[in-house]
């Protein structure tokens, strides 16, 4: 079913995930997520006579829109690693 | 047993040791154990004491007033850092009180510190922790298990008296069983997740591991019930009081694999008996997917993982690393400051849910969540629990299985059923090995069975 997970892919699925894998690491990141992907392959192979089944119950659930105490905006924008005067600093996103 | 939760608060009523004392003792003992068990023992603990002995001395004090807590570090407590022992967080000051520790603090408890887990609570060993592994009190050679294993070691070494942990696979009931202590996965939904870091947030569950059932029982009862905060949150009075029917059941032929340590099975076996001459009923019965939760598991796990942890980008929290552009940022953060296991996850949750291989995966993976807690449903209709080692081994050695992922995934084997079909489960001592290494045992209960795998852990309690 899996294709062999080789370099290529995990630099592929590092950029979709925003991540960056040092190059010398890239071999045995695949080696491992080979060896994952092939245990996890077991499921392929069993039977679920009930394929199908229905997932969990869920239900939306909703609140009252009432006043009450939050967080502070502050305390919030003070966990972001760069701010300034009450401004969370991000880099340029649009070119 | 001495050093419970029972056991002093007995005392502070009886005035024989006061909150201050009973504080400086467990403190003085964290500060001085080099088994790293804690991240962090907290200094501030002046407003938490005078609390309790407000409590005290007004008469309002509870089962857990003025008792030292330990927290893992993935539960938020305000003004206090978690860091759930990544690099990510490691200057991250908690904004807000989790709804666990805020139940904790209105019982006057002392939150005494936050203790070493695997990375943002992946992992069975807490060698993923940024900060180095924890040691088992039992062979400071051996892992204390994980995720919770910093939670664990410290109740089972004493620098704690009870603590919280959270379990998403085993990660209350895999370390506790290494270390000897009591672990309580609770019924998915009756336990606050507010303010728990989420790892993958449909098997998450905030739990008690403490030194005897009856604590365990205590600390569950303080944590447990329902929290607008969390929409997965189920309401209070779902408590099911099932009598007692004295029969267990064992998955047939989940031995048969292979891999399983000799003396465990055996120390299983002498439990099993021991049981059965209190009048149990002990036998096999067909649950053809149990062995499957895991493949499940590393399914869903990694595709909830690579979604949730996709909020550390280096610019809401914590840490940043590198210039230019967004996408820069993003990729150059994540990849500096997390450790390979969650690399490894977040890289393989983006490939179960791509384009191709999410209907291969990841809804089956689903399909096979609802045949599995269906499966179990159907067995505890006639049995009181589902009865199992906690663990194929006893602990392994630090370093022993590092660079083998799935050896180390495969200690969840018996204790991924019980989040995957959102059951309870309790982890309990079975005694220990010639080296002096503890024994679990597990029974998984029917959902919000909680008070029945009390009433059977008391009983293993006992008999040993």
């Amino acid at each position: 079913m899996a294709n062999p997970m080789n370099v290529e892919q995990v630099k592929y699925l590092a950029n979709l995930a925003r991540l960056a894998v040092p190059e010398d690491q890239l071999e045995s990141v695949a080696h491992d997520m080979e060896a994952i992907i092939g245990f996890v392959d077991q499921i392929q192979k069993a039977s679920l006579d009930t394929m199908g089944a229905e997932e969990y119950e869920k239900e939306n659930i909703f609140r009252d829109d009432m006043v009450t105490p939050i967080v502070p905006a502050h305390d919030l924008i003070e966990a972001a690693p760069q701010h300034q005067d009450h401004f969370v600093k991000v880099t340029k996103v649009i070119e | 047993m001495e050093h419970t939760i029972e056991f002093f608060h007995a005392q502070l009523l009886s005035g024989d040791i006061t909150v201050r004392d009973l504080v400086a003792q467990y403190v003085a003992r964290a500060n001085s154990s080099d088994l790293n068990a804690y991240r962090e023992v907290f200094s501030d603990l002046e407003e938490q004491i005078v609390h309790a002995e407000k409590m005290l001395a007004d008469g309002t004090a509870t089962a857990l007033t003025g008792i030292p807590i330990a927290l893992k570090d993935n539960i938020l407590f305000a003004g206090h850092v978690a860091s759930a022992s990544s690099r990510i967080l490691e200057h991250y000051t908690a904004s807000y009180d989790s709804t666990a520790v805020q139940k904790l603090k209105a019982a006057g408890a002392i939150m005494i510190g936050r203790t070493n887990m695997d990375e943002f609570a992946m992992g069975s060993s807490t060698e993923n922790s940024a900060y180095g592994p924890t040691k088992n009190p039992h062979d400071p050679t051996k892992v204390p298990g994980g995720s919770s294993g910093g939670s664990a070691a410290a109740v089972a070494a004493d620098l704690a008296v009870a603590a919280l942990g959270s379990d998403t696979a085993g990660s209350i009931r895999q370390p506790g069983a290494f270390c000897g202590i009591v672990g309580l996965l609770p019924t998915y939904g009756t336990v606050s997740r507010h303010g728990l870091m989420a790892m993958g947030s449909s098997l998450d569950v905030i739990g008690p591991m403490a030194k005897t059932v009856s604590d365990a029982e205590t600390l569950y009862n303080v944590i447990r019930g329902h929290d607008p905060l969390d929409s997965t949150s189920l309401p209070s009075d779902m408590a099911a009081a099932p009598t007692l029917k004295k029969r267990l059941a064992i998955p047939k032929g989940i031995f048969e694999k292979g891999g399983f340590d000799e003396e465990l099975l055996k120390n299983f076996q002498t439990t099993a008996d021991a049981l059965k001459a209190q009048g149990f009923v002990i036998e096999e019965v067909e649950l053809p997917h149990f062995a499957d939760a895991l493949a499940a598991y590393y399914i869903i796990i990694p595709a909830e993982v690579s979604s949730n942890l996709a909020r550390f980008d280096g610019i809401r929290y914590g840490d940043r690393i590198g210039e230019g552009t967004v996408h820069d940022i993003y990729a150059a953060t994540r990849g500096a400051l997390f450790g390979p296991e969650s690399r490894r996850r977040i890289l393989l949750g983006t490939y179960v849910l791509s384009h191709g291989y999410h209907d291969a995966y990841y809804n089956k993976a689903v399909a096979m969540r609802g045949v599995i807690r269906r499966e179990l449903e159907a067995v505890l209709e006639h049995y009181d629990a589902i009865f199992t080692p906690t663990t194929p081994t006893p602990a392994f050695g630090i370093g022993e299985k590092v660079n083998d992922p799935v050896s180390m995934y495969l200690s969840d084997l018996f204790t991924v059923p019980a989040n995957i079909a959102h059951h309870p489960a309790l982890s309990i001592p079975s005694g220990k090995n010639a080296a002096g290494l503890p024994f679990g045992v597990q029974f998984i209960g029917p959902r919000f069975g909680e008070s029945l795998l009390f009433t059977l852990g008391k009983i293993i309690e006992n008999i040993r």
